[in-house]
């Protein structure tokens, strides 16, 4: 019997080490899907509201990465040393 | 039990799927387990994953997966463990399909995340009465 890559659920899911980011619009995605089935007045601005959320969530992140990194690479290095 | 709300609990549904499926296919079956924390070797250590403590809140089917992985990872034959050592350099064995590193992390937070929101959604159907639902300053 010939070895399979990969098997769903049982083995984890290969390349994740390296690429690991990708999973963020997932995850977020997931979460908005559940946060704004509770939330909304209209199920029929769900998916505009879930779509929405979720790209908002991910700018947050993508600004909070680019502060932390103008901080890192800019900042801390003007700081004196000792 | 049903406050009659039938579209909006197929929606929760949907995406509680989507965060559950995603963190059983990232992490595998250990992404959902009682005991034996990943990192935590278990011929030493043995100690309650706190993690479990979230993923439990999604209901029976965080029992389930945890009940597949205690029998099918866990309590997996010798021959299907490897040695590793652990971070404290003590030597231990694992199934060879543990995941580790980010694969564990995102694993078990994706299916944590979907517990602790059916949670949050569970007190949400439970306390405010229908006529109060969406609308009312929400």
């Amino acid at each position: 019997m010939t070895a399979l890559p990969w098997v769903p659920f049982m083995q984890p899911l290969p390349g994740v080490q390296a690429n690991w980011l990708w999973l963020l619009p997932i995850l977020v995605f997931g979460i908005a899907m559940m946060y704004k089935a509770v939330r909304v007045v209209d199920l029929a601005t769900y998916w505009r509201e879930v779509g929405m959320m979720t790209m908002q969530v991910l700018l947050a992140f993508l600004g909070l990465a680019t502060g932390v990194f103008m901080i890192v690479q800019w900042i801390v290095p003007l700081l004196p040393v000792g | 039990m049903s406050i009659g709300e039938k579209g909006r609990g197929f929606r929760i549904l949907a995406g509680f799927l989507v965060l559950w499926i995603s963190g059983l296919l990232i992490g595998g079956l250990g992404s959902v387990r009682s005991w034996d924390p990943p990192y935590s070797n278990p011929a030493t250590d043995g100690k309650r994953n706190l993690w479990f403590i979230a993923q439990a809140a999604a209901g029976p089917i965080a029992f389930g997966f945890a009940a597949l992985d205690a029998s099918l990872i866990r309590g997996a034959e010798d021959d299907e463990l490897i040695e590793i050592t652990m971070h404290d350099q003590t030597t231990g064995t694992a199934h060879r399909f543990t995941s580790i590193g980010h694969a564990a992390d995102f694993g078990t937070l994706f299916c944590a995340l979907a517990g602790l929101i059916n949670f949050a959604v569970a007190l949400d159907a439970g306390g405010r009465a229908t006529s109060d639902r969406r609308g009312n300053g929400r």
